[in-house]
């Protein structure tokens, strides 16, 4: 059965280079175009795994991941933040509400292969 | 006693009356510079007043061209990202078939070592069997064929990660988009109406609404960033990061 990785970011050409990447892996991608769409599509997928953006509309990445982390039904579920911030402050905050792993745009598919790999070995 | 007094003291309002009289004549030509000034410089808030109505009409317009500008990029990446999805795809499908192929050409070097000992006499039939396995040359030719492959498949994947440049020039567009509608708010702020007893604000300054999401990032630069990477993944795992060259062992 294949790992389904879900993936926030609202530009498109983001979503479809990490499909691009993790696709090929065996992985199973499912798309959102923000944090709303993202949390309206959790209860329906068995997710392994969440990849998401920061600076989104609607619901952005932080709260995005702070509503995954009060959900117990998520609560060890990878998050992987993908981002164009990359300042300190940023990053601690990301880790400090509950992601694994941040990356910074523009990323290398062998270094976003990794981190999945990581946690879904 | 008291009248003079009273004398005294009209005397000294006359003399201030006629001070503040010589101060205003000294005063009265500035006073008519002012009023002329004035009057030339309406005609001129006029025009400025127009001006910056006209520039402010054409802010809209601009904010859409670039909207137009992301979006067509973007379906274009979003196309190209396609395209090299195909090719990768394509790549690994002809991986598969010249693995496939020399397999074959092995089973038929092997079928054509048994013809040949079922003809060890016939010189002629020997000659061919020697030509034809001669012609099976896809196996020497494997390393040069997956070497293209690979190749094809590294500038793939590079060609997609400088495909991420649109995604920084989106949020670029998005943070000059989001500075012109500010600038549009702050031009209406600045149209005056220019009445015979008053001058009034132009409405329509509440009309221009600046968004308040922040759903780009105003700093973005398309910069290959490792060294960023490197530190971030410093701050996340401590000490215990990993290299690009751990990376590259694992996917190279």
């Amino acid at each position: 059965m294949k790992k389904v990785i879900l993936v926030a970011d609202d530009s498109p050409t983001i979503r479809k280079f990490v499909t691009f990447s993790l696709a090929a892996k065996g992985f199973k991608i499912v798309s959102a175009t923000d944090g709303m769409e993202a949390l309206e599509k959790l209860p329906s997928i068995n997710v392994d795994l969440i990849i998401t953006d920061l600076n989104m509309p609607n619901v952005d990445g932080f709260e995005l991941i702070k509503a995954v982390r009060e959900n117990n039904a998520y609560e060890d579920v990878p998050i992987i933040i993908l981002s164009s911030l990359g300042s300190e402050k940023d990053i601690e905050k990301g880790l400090s509400i509950g992601a694994n792993s941040y990356l910074v745009k523009p990323f290398d598919p062998k270094k976003i292969n990794y981190e999945v790999s990581k946690y879904l070995s | 006693m008291g009248k003079n007094k009273e004398m005294d003291h009209l005397g000294s309002k006359l003399d201030e009356l006629k001070s503040l009289f010589s101060v205003g004549e000294k005063i009265i030509p500035g006073i008519q510079k002012l009023i002329d000034f004035i009057q030339e410089m309406a005609p001129l808030l006029v025009h400025i007043n127009e001006s910056i109505e006209e520039s402010n009409s054409q802010i809209p317009k601009a904010t859409d061209h670039i909207s137009d500008v992301t979006s067509a990029t973007e379906l274009a990446t979003t196309e190209i990202l396609d395209l090299i999805d195909a090719i990768s795809s394509n790549s690994f499908e002809v991986v598969s078939i010249v693995n496939e192929t020399i397999k074959k050409e092995d089973e038929a070097k092997e079928l054509l070592k048994e013809l040949a000992e079922l003809v060890p006499d016939n010189e002629k039939a020997q000659e061919l069997i020697t030509t034809i396995a001669t012609k099976l040359s896809v196996g020497e030719q494997k390393d040069y064929i997956t070497g293209i492959l690979d190749k094809i498949q590294m500038d793939s994947t590079n060609i997609a990660i400088a495909l991420q440049v649109q995604d920084i020039t989106t949020q670029q567009l998005s943070a000059v988009n989001h500075l012109i509608i500010s600038v549009q708010k702050r031009l209406s702020g600045l149209m005056y109406e220019l009445d015979d007893d008053e001058i009034k604000q132009v409405k329509g300054v509440e009309d221009v609404i600046v968004p308040t999401d922040t759903n780009f990032d105003m700093n973005a630069s398309f910069i290959k960033k490792q060294t960023s990477q490197d530190e971030i993944d410093k701050l996340v795992n401590g000490n215990n990061n990993t290299s690009q060259d751990d990376i590259d062992k694992l996917f190279g």
